[in-house]
């Protein structure tokens, strides 16, 4: 037992043994006229009361009320958006004055191996060659610019910890102008595509959000930026993964009638010491609310039973599903304070009604709440959050019960149009053009009679007017093995606005077609992911092929909307590679879906390229152009895309807000 | 596959200001305790006059909690103004019920809005605590009014200190 409920104990004997005094007092007239009491106690208690209520209401504007955090289910979720770590690291080093020097040499060596990048594509030169051009300053005009490059790191080195500690305000505040010169000057230099350019000379102060989001120029649209939800992270309960059909998350007081004591204390207090009995009755209703706030019953919501229904049963991802969710009071007693959000996975968004209700349950009674869903690829069942009170509202118990309502959402493997599949040589019978003659139908070559050729393709005219037999070689078709690759690291869940899908929703979705696509061309065709969590599914044909392919799309953890981060699974780093690269069949060629948000996937489609593999990278490009962050992880982007093409690998640049089919098309008369 | 975010497929909006229902009602109430001082003593009216409108532009205008309990509270000091210009039981304590009605309102109001939102179907939940609250207080001041028309001629001075000491004690115990 701690002292605080000792103390306690002891407040409410002496309070009781006063009361039971004073009733004594009451009831046995002129018992108390040998007390040593006289008005002045009154006054002096009267005083006490007055300012203790002061307190309290000290105590209630300083305090917060405790309650369960709800989410938004209903918004999007907030993917970031490429470039984001940058902008960050800018604003932490210009407006924090955190990490300065850390943040300042990794933006730093970023810059210069991509001003290496372009500088060597441009000038199509070496290594060594680039970066003497960029330490000599040659490759721009513009001062700034190049003196980003020229003695800025042995200084920095040789001044060492010292100067970090000591560099004041305009040193931070001009190596963000220089560097945001110098990526203006990469774009015009590497001639990337960007909308608009940028005013290098402006110094101002920008939030967080200026700068992650970009500064609005019209402010009109300044309160349009799209709020986002990450259910887990925007409400106060830890988990929303729940097995069981009822889970207590938390049981609180939640100190809501803090503060209604003031009332009656202070009332109380003045009206004693003034002698008012008006006031000293207006005081009583606030002690009566005192008890009533402390009189509580914790509500039994472990008997409502929930029920969620679809109108479809199988709904492709993209589909608008109408939800009907009805709940009804199982548990004998009255539930007087019913708050319930429908916690829609993160991956959802609710595009009209509305997921939530606050209602009173009688025993018996049932509510409904009716709301429509934007639905992504994955297997779903998720909890109702439930938050009652008492009557009074001073008890809260936050609980998630969970309806026996699985969605499935499968992706349909439609075919919308041919895929360029790369020339190649395999055993089986396809569509893939071979440089091979055999049977087929495009003319290949004329070579010598061997007995045992076909008749039907024993070349006539030339028997007629040499009479030797001769035979004709048509262009063998082959189906081809092809293994559809996705980045799908945290990185690459990325999005090029709040509200956008971001590319692991765009490569899996484009790459449900093109797997279509590609089957039905009579390909062997098989998925992988490089991730944390392998995911690997051989090249193989054949209609249950097809169908595991569809529940691999839409179950398989690594493909999952979510990112990585957001997932349950342990991660611990290995190269995600590995597991893929044991599994490859040597002649498999290789699709491989990736933003190209960082090194590491150009690296991987270009070793994947040198091991013998025909690789065709299909990029969506989700990168934006509105803060120094996104420019510079364009720049970054297109260097990758130009490198690779360097190196003889197909690269597919999509832009997502056009149809991938279009894409493949121009692609494909580029190619051919 | 392209995705296009139109008006159908784009997300509803979500905003969480106070909940309708009982904001209204805790101005309605804070306006009763605002209109019974002022037939009590003038003065006092104009003290809770702005009181009544730090609840109505907490609530409706600037979405602030504080400034809406510090508006109540303000309402309830002119309550115990007009006290002192004049003793009349019956008025004081309907102030003081209304008072404390429009303080349970209005923060009840905050915390339906921000658990729920605007667009969230609230009626029922915010009607049946409004009506727990205002009988919970209609009974307790019928009870301690009857007490009081009771007439307790023992309540003697001693008697009266007793009883407050007591009450101050037993709150402190339950101040957690």
């Amino acid at each position: 037992m701690d002292i605080e409920t000792v103390l306690n104990r002891l407040l409410i004997i002496i309070g009781a043994v006063l009361f039971v005094g004073a009733v004594a007092l009451i009831a046995v007239p002129g018992a108390g006229s040998g007390l040593p009491i006289g008005q002045e106690a009154i006054f002096l208690v009267g005083l006490l009361a007055a300012i203790t209520g002061l307190g309290v209401v000290r105590r209630r504007l300083r305090g917060d009320v405790e309650e369960t955090v709800t989410p938004n289910p209903e918004r999007p979720a907030g993917n970031p958006m490429p470039g984001e770590d940058v902008d960050r690291m800018l604003y932490e080093m210009t407006t924090l004055r955190q990490g300065v020097s850390e943040n300042r040499e990794h933006l730093e060596e970023r810059l210069e191996n991509l001003a290496v990048a372009v500088i060597r594509n441009r000038e199509d030169c070496s290594v060594e060659e680039a970066r003497r051009i960029l330490e000599s300053g040659e490759w721009t005009a513009n001062e700034q610019a190049a003196s980003f490059f020229q003695g800025e790191r042995t200084a920095a080195q040789e001044a060492g910890l010292s100067e970090s500690l000591l560099s004041g305000t305009d040193d931070v505040a001009s190596f963000e102008n220089q560097f945001r010169a110098t990526v203006e000057e990469l774009i015009e230099v590497g001639d990337v595509d960007v909308s608009h350019t940028v005013d290098t000379e402006e110094t101002q102060q920008r939030s967080l959000r200026e700068r992650i989001f970009g500064a609005s120029g019209d402010d009109e649209d300044g309160d349009d930026v799209v709020e986002t939800n990450w259910n887990e992270t925007h409400s106060s309960v830890p988990s929303f993964d729940t097995t069981e059909p009822f889970e207590d998350v938390a049981l609180q007081h939640t100190n809501r009638w803090l503060g209604v004591t003031a009332f009656a204390l202070v009332a109380i207090g003045l009206g004693a010491t003034t002698f008012n009995s008006g006031l000293l009755l207006a005081g009583t209703v606030g002690i009566a609310y005192t008890i009533y706030a402390r009189v509580s019953a914790v509500p039994r919501t472990e008997g409502l039973v929930v029920e969620r229904e679809y109108d479809t049963d199988d709904p492709e991802p993209g589909d608008l599903v109408d939800v009907t969710l009805t709940v009804r009071n199982e548990s004998g007693s009255m539930l007087p304070d019913l708050r319930l959000v429908d916690a829609v996975p993160d991956a959802f968004v609710v595009t009209d009604g509305v997921p939530r209700l606050h209602t009173a349950l009688q025993a018996g009674a049932q509510a409904q709440i009716e709301y429509t869903v934007r639905v992504e690829r994955g297997e779903y069942e998720w909890p109702l959050l439930v938050v009652a009170r008492d009557f009074s509202g001073g008890v809260e118990r936050t609980s998630l019960v969970t309806p026996e309502a699985e969605m499935r959402v499968i992706p349909p493997l439609r075919v919308t149009n041919d895929v360029p599949v790369r020339a190649q040589t395999t055993q089986y019978a396809g569509d893939v053009d071979t440089k091979q003659g055999g049977s087929g139908l495009e003319f290949h070559s004329v070579r010598e009679y061997r007995p045992g050729d076909p008749m039907n393709r024993i070349n006539w005219k030339q028997v007629a007017s040499t009479g030797d037999l001769a035979t004709i070689d048509f262009r063998q078709e082959k189906a081809a093995t092809v293994t559809i690759l996705f980045d799908t690291r945290q990185s690459a869940y990325i999005s090029d606005g709040v509200d956008k899908p971001h590319a692991v929703d765009l490569s899996v979705h484009a790459a449900s077609d093109v797997f279509g696509a590609l089957y039905d061309q009579g390909n062997l065709v098989g998925v992988a992911a490089f991730d944390t969590v392998p995911c690997w599914y051989a090249p193989g044909a054949g209609s249950s092929h097809l169908e595991n392919a569809r529940m691999l799309f839409a179950q398989h953890p690594a493909l999952s909307p979510r990112p990585p981060e957001r997932q349950d699974h342990e991660s611990q780093y290995i190269d995600p590679m590995t597991h893929v690269r044991r599994r490859l069949p040597s002649t498999s060629q290789i699709f491989l879906f990736s933003p190209l948000a960082d090194d590491y996937a150009a690296e991987v489609a270009r070793r994947l390229d040198s091991e013998g593999h025909l690789v065709t990278v299909i990029s969506p490009d989700v990168t934006v152009d509105e803060t120094v962050g996104q420019r510079l992880t364009r720049i970054e982007r297109t260097a990758r895309v130009r490198y690779l093409r360097e190196r003889g690998i197909r690269v597919m640049n999509w832009d997502p807000d056009e149809q991938l089919s279009l894409e493949i098309e121009k692609a494909q008369t580029r190619w051919a | 596959m392209s995705f296009e975010t139109d008006d159908d497929t784009a997300a509803v909006e979500v905003t969480h200001s106070p909940a309708r229902f009982s904001s209204s009602v805790a101005v309605a109430a804070a306006l009763v305790a605002v209109v019974v001082t002022g037939l009590l003593a003038p003065v006092a009216a104009l003290v809770g006059l702005f009181g009544l409108a730090g609840v109505a532009g907490g609530l409706f205008v600037f979405e602030s909690e504080r400034l809406t309990a510090i508006g109540t509270g303000i309402v309830f000091v002119g309550v115990i103004v007009s006290g002192f210009f004049a003793d009349v039981p019956e008025f004081l304590l309907f102030a003081s019920l209304a008072t404390i009605i429009s303080f349970d309102l209005g923060s009840n109001a905050f915390s339906v809005g921000r658990q729920l939102s605007d667009q969230t179907e609230t009626q029922r939940g915010e009607s049946v605590h409004a009506a727990a609250t205002i009988f919970v207080g209609v009974v307790a001041a019928g009870l301690s009014y009857g007490i009081f028309l009771v007439p307790l001629g023992a309540l003697t001075i001693p008697a009266l200190a007793l009883l407050l000491l007591s009450a101050l004690f037993l709150i402190w115990s339950i101040r957690q």
